[in-house]
């Protein structure tokens, strides 16, 4: 049952086999009580007289059990406490280390919504199982079983008469899952039904406002509440008679022992100490069984919980050498190469090269595969077959730091960490000086809002860069980019018009990132790359044709139509 | 800390009878459960006197099996008074809440914002109904039945009500403490959390940088110091909490044995018999648990107070006033030539930072304005005024003559098209998506619309054309596609005053083309306010205001702007370049 969870526990193992040794002992701490008090209440029954001393040990012994409890209990919490922790931290690191060793891309893809709820959310409801179900739910189900064996030592018939509740109760409690079952299913679908309404409700607001719609929208809102508590409520009138049955009657191991044995105690079958003692023995531990009973349900979804959030992260790791960068130049080559996002062929087969220093632009329709082939020179994503190399070397076969030392990937990322933003473009070049640094600022065009800052280049970047503008952290990854100076430049050209605005200075910095590196440009606008040294034209995910553009003009219809589209947008104006 | 507990049950509404009423069958319910104890103190009792016999074997029987039944039922009947009310509780809040986030401004909805409300409607709500609602009368009758115990032991005898009393108080003050450490380490936790939380964004977001610029050794770190520190505390926190959870058991078993003491000596005096003494010694564990579980029970529910506090603060938000009862509909349309919108010495802020100082001009009917001027200076601030994303803090905003906040939102609503970059689009069929723009359009018309907003090609690729689903679980849009269905939507609705912001976010050059031909179509005969942010699209405004630093800086058309030589005419030669 706890195959998946071992692993993760490792050495805290010891605290978890602890902390059910505590539970156990305090547990039995708590039950001993009990003898004590039959052995009070035995005499009283008799008519016998007792004495001080005799009363004094038992109270002594009731409170020195009741503090052993206290005290190992508690301290058997604190236990798997430590335990559950320590294993939850274990289970974010080891999913931490799978999500690093995926493709870029897969890690994109999967949004950081998703990766935050993993890695918090989901994670975080493990505590509950980790911590109590295991050694609380052991330790509660231990106890009662060695409680009603005993009883079945001292008197084998009331033994079994004990046994009848607790079976009635279990059978209730099947019950209830059984017949509540098909309304569950109900409930939850209603229960997500009801969310993605209100997330769209919450989002769509503005929408149904200025269409005047907030009437409908709101109605249908108001169903889809209603519809959740009238579900719920569906499925709770079905679970709770059988949850009031299985209450009242688990913990009263007395129902049938009290008039049975009763009788046997006339009958002059059992005695009616030992009557007493089984009394005694079965009030201590109805509370144990229904603990135990409600931890019960919860072992099997600590397993599911685990393997779903291993299943998120179990892509096949980033194909990753382990050489240093031995191309001959940075001349690069696409060789045949196939590519696809999950089951759906998106490149097929594409070749392409372009020698080192030159400029070679990537044009085509929306969703012709230019993007994601660019991205491939970055090894975003590994491919199906075929190659990519620089200077003769596999991309493949080198290290990701080595290629990332070779290749720039400049994007319209403007994810910025939260430390000053000096510290944010140092990261191109961890040991630049400062001058360097001031230096790559500059040629970023940073230094007109740097100036207007009041700590400048050492203001904190804030969360994610909320303080500047999406252009001004732009800018900022930039700077980044341009001290990195890696020789080969991967661009997306649409980086400049993220802030139109100031694209005359997004323009100029991005001058400064291309200037004598070998540079493979996603295209928006075709008029930027004219002067490219080859313009590779994609469609439906293969290259149709790759020469300059005076050419193309010529010989490509599909070029000449990109080219009018592109000229027309450019000239375009909200009234003619 | 009565004060969770009465802020819970506050919460409750027109529901507050029920949860009173489930006190009482809570309290049988808690009564009927000591029935079998009480019973085998009878029994042995009979045994002791020597009057037991088969009858009463029976009587027994009976009434140990009554005891259960009776239990059951008023279990029963306090699921359906109180579980039942905490969903009805909260069905009813959930539908105020949406009512009212339908009554808040438009610019209410920031990201933020949207973050806030989908956190307290998915997570805070859900909390408290699952797990506060079902235990509230459970609370109270732990208050009752310890109030009952310590007088029955007053009626047996001062000596022992008095000892109860004491122990009592003493469980008063180790619970308070507790409750204090836990409500104290419930802040400390919940900021660790939050570090976590933004470490793992931190990390999630910036993986791509991370990555690419080799930095993957130390960034990895980082975030495997964030879970071991988030480890330490939690463990922190449970061990800060450890000794008042232990003096709280070990209050309960002194407190206990001092009882028994009591009573053995009190027995030994001859001031309670022998039977006393039994039932005494069979009560003995039940004489303190209802105040011991009611402690134990709180300490879960210190987190409340901050989903309170977050629902409450939603709540809180100032509704936009809908007032006006006027219809701009039934304002006979004024012309071509006559002022058909007109910014009245507006100024506005957004909470004390001033955004717009005096901003006054007038729109003629169907007519282009456009805003330009540096990103932040105004520009958009001023455009969505129009559309009452906030009210005016002075001034007035008058469309056709009539001041907006006169006019119904609805009415207003009918008068305004807008085309921003965020699109949203909703769960649901195209053709649902664009109809949304008029209900009772035809089929040809949505059709037709959808052919003006350069769609139609597209829609009739997708497996089911116009019945396609969007969105989640659907097909799935480029983000040019989106916008041009979020037009279509426009065009169809028709309304004669258009709000446009200019640019087209990031796409390729064929889908932009498409986006600029759609917006074309929309614009057609209508007046126009426009954002723009290249100069170029809207050289040909009939009038142009150049905003910056909230104030209307220089105003007139491409022309007379150039010829003045000032701050458009560098923007113009800027961009140029």
């Amino acid at each position: 049952m706890f195959k998946r969870v071992s692993p993760y526990i490792g050495e805290y193992k010891k605290y978890t086999v602890w902390a059910t040794i505590l539970m156990s002992i305090g547990i039995v701490a708590n039950i001993i009580p009990y003898f004590f008090l039959y052995q009070i209440i035995s005499p009283l029954t008799r008519g016998e007289h007792i004495d001080a001393t005799f009363i004094l040990i038992r109270v002594v012994a009731v409170a020195v059990c009741e503090i052993i409890f206290s005290v190992s209990y508690v301290q058997g919490l604190a236990f798997s406490h430590v335990s559950a922790y320590n294993t939850l931290k274990n289970l974010r690191v080891s999913l931490q280390g799978k999500l690093e060793k995926q493709p870029l891309g897969n890690i994109t893809e999967l949004g950081t919504g998703r990766i935050k709820k993993v890695f918090t959310d989901d994670i975080d409801q493990i505590e509950l199982l980790l911590a109590h179900a295991i050694p609380e739910g052991i330790a509660n189900v231990a106890i009662p079983v060695i409680i009603i064996i005993l009883m079945f030592i001292f008197d084998w018939r009331l033994g079994l008469l004990s046994l009848v509740p607790l079976v009635v109760g279990m059978f209730a409690m099947g019950m209830m899952m059984k017949s509540g079952m098909e309304k569950m299913n109900a409930y939850y679908e209603s229960a997500a039904n009801m969310n993605n309404t209100i997330i769209e409700y919450v989002n769509g607001m503005e929408v149904v406002k200025v269409f005047n719609k907030d009437g409908d929208s709101y109605k249908r809102f108001g169903d889809v509440v209603r519809s959740y508590r009238d579900f719920t409520l569906d499925w709770y009138k079905v679970c709770w008679p059988w949850m009031a049955i299985y209450a009242s009657i688990l913990p009263c191991l007395v129902l049938l022992m009290l008039p049975f044995g009763s009788l046997m105690v006339l009958g002059g079958t059992i005695t009616l100490d030992k009557m007493v003692l089984v009394f005694c023995m079965s009030f201590a531990v109805g509370p144990s069984v229904l603990k135990a009973l409600n931890f019960a349900g919860k072992f099997p979804s600590l397993d599911y919980k685990i393997a779903e959030l291993e299943k998120m992260m179990e892509h096949p790791p980033l194909k990753e050498g382990t050489s240093d960068f031995e191309g001959t130049d940075l001349s690069v080559e696409f060789k045949d190469v196939h590519f696809g996002y999950e089951d759906t062929e998106v490149l097929h087969g594409v070749s392409l090269s372009f020698r080192q220093g030159t400029t070679t632009a990537l044009v085509g329709e929306s969703g012709s595969g230019k993007s994601t082939l660019a991205k491939l020179l970055v090894h975003y994503y590994d491919i199906d077959s075929g190659s990519i190399t620089i200077g003769g070397q596999d991309i493949t076969d080198m290290s990701l730091e080595a290629l990332n030392d070779q290749v720039a990937f400049v994007s319209q990322e403007q994810f910025l960490f939260n430390t000053t933003l000096y510290e944010n473009i140092l990261i191109g070049k961890p040991d630049a000086t400062k001058e360097e640094v001031l230096k790559a600022a500059e040629r970023a065009q940073c230094n007109e809002f740097l100036n207007r800052l009041p700590n400048g280049i050492e203001t904190q970047a804030g969360d994610g860069g909320k303080q500047l503008s999406g252009g001004e952290r732009q800018r900022i990854s930039l700077a980044r980019a341009i001290l990195k100076n890696a020789p080969i430049i991967v661009l997306d050209e649409a980086t400049a018009f993220m802030d139109p605005e100031n694209e005359e200075k997004m323009n100029a910095a991005l001058d400064e990132i291309v200037k004598d590196k070998t540079v493979l440009v996603i295209a928006h606008r075709l008029s930027t790359i004219k002067n490219a040294d080859k313009i590779c034209v994609m469609k439906e995910g293969n290259c149709i044709a790759a020469d300059t553009h005076d050419r193309l003009i010529d010989s490509c219809a599909e070029y000449r139509k990109l080219w009018e589209a592109s000229v027309s947008a450019s000239t375009w104006k909200v009234r003619e | 800390m009565i004060k969770i507990l009465h802020r819970l049950i506050n919460s409750t509404g027109k529901y507050k009878g029920r949860i009173r009423a489930s006190y009482i069958t809570a309290f049988f319910k808690g009564l009927m459960m000591k029935a079998p104890l009480v019973l085998c103190f009878f029994c042995i009792n009979w045994f002791m006197q020597g009057q037991m016999d088969k009858k009463k074997c029976i009587f027994l029987g009976v009434a140990v099996l009554i005891s259960v039944i009776l239990q059951a039922v008023f279990e029963h009947l306090s699921n359906i008074l109180q579980s039942a009310a905490g969903y009805m509780v909260f069905a009813d809040m959930r539908l105020r809440l949406g009512d009212h986030l339908r009554k808040l401004p438009m610019g209410y909805f920031t990201e933020g914002n949207m973050g806030k409300i989908s956190s307290v409607l998915a997570t805070d709500m859900v909390f408290i109904e699952e797990n506060c609602m079902g235990v509230l009368s459970e609370l109270v009758t732990f208050l009752i039945s310890q109030g009952i115990m310590t007088v029955m032991m007053f009626v047996m005898d001062i000596r022992l009500g008095l000892l109860s009393l004491l122990i009592v108080l003493i469980f008063v003050i180790v619970g308070n403490l507790m409750l204090k450490t836990s409500d104290k380490h419930s802040i400390i936790k919940q900021e660790a959390s939050e570090s976590l939380t933004e470490e793992v964004l931190d990390f999630a977001e910036g993986i791509g940088i991370i990555k690419s610029y080799n930095m993957l050794g130390e960034k990895s770190k980082r975030l495997t110091d964030e879970f071991d520190k988030s480890c330490k505390e939690s463990i922190d926190f449970e061990l800060a909490y450890t000794p008042w959870s232990r003096a709280l058991y070990v209050t309960f078993g002194i407190g206990t044995a001092l009882v028994l003491a009591l009573c053995a000596y009190l027995f030994n005096t001859g001031v309670i018999s022998d039977i006393y003494m039994v039932g005494m010694a069979l009560f003995l564990f039940d004489m303190f648990v209802a105040i011991k579980s009611y402690y134990s029970q709180m300490a879960r529910l210190t987190v409340t107070n901050a989903s309170l506090d977050r629902i409450e603060a939603v709540f809180d938000a100032e509704e936009l006033k809908d007032k006006g009862k006027k219809d701009l509909g039934s304002i006979a349309d004024t012309g071509s030539d006559a002022v058909e919108i007109a910014y009245d010495n507006v100024s506005f802020a957004y909470t004390d930072k001033d955004v717009l100082k005096d901003v006054s001009f007038e729109v003629k009917g169907g007519s282009m304005t456009a805003l330009v001027g540096p990103s932040g200076g105004g520009k958009s601030t001023i455009a969505s005024l129009l559309a009452r994303f906030w009210d005016v803090k002075s001034g007035r905003i008058l469309v056709r003559g009539e001041d907006i906040r006169n006019v119904s939102l609805g009415s207003l609503m009918d008068n305004i098209s807008m085309v921003f970059q965020r699109v949203y689009l909703f769960q649901d069929t195209v053709y649902n998506n664009i109809a949304i723009g008029r209900p009772d359009a035809t089929r040809e018309e949505v059709e037709e619309a959808a052919k003006k907003a350069r769609c139609y090609d597209f829609i009739m690729q997708l497996p089911e054309g116009f019945d396609t689903v969007i969105g989640e679980g659907g097909a799935s849009l480029s983000g040019g596609e989106k916008q041009r269905i979020s037009i279509a939507r426009c065009i169809l609705k028709d309304a004669p005053i258009v709000i446009l912001d200019e640019a087209t976010a990031s796409v390729d050059a064929d889908n932009e083309r498409a986006i600029q031909e759609a917006i074309s179509e929309l614009c057609k005969n209508k007046t126009l306010l426009v954002i723009a942010h290249r100069l170029k699209t809207i050289k040909d405004a009939d009038q142009i205001l150049v905003i910056s630093g909230g104030e209307i800086v220089e105003r007139g058309d491409h022309a007379s702007l150039m010829a003045k030589n000032g701050t458009y005419a560098h923007m113009v030669s800027l961009q140029a370049s």
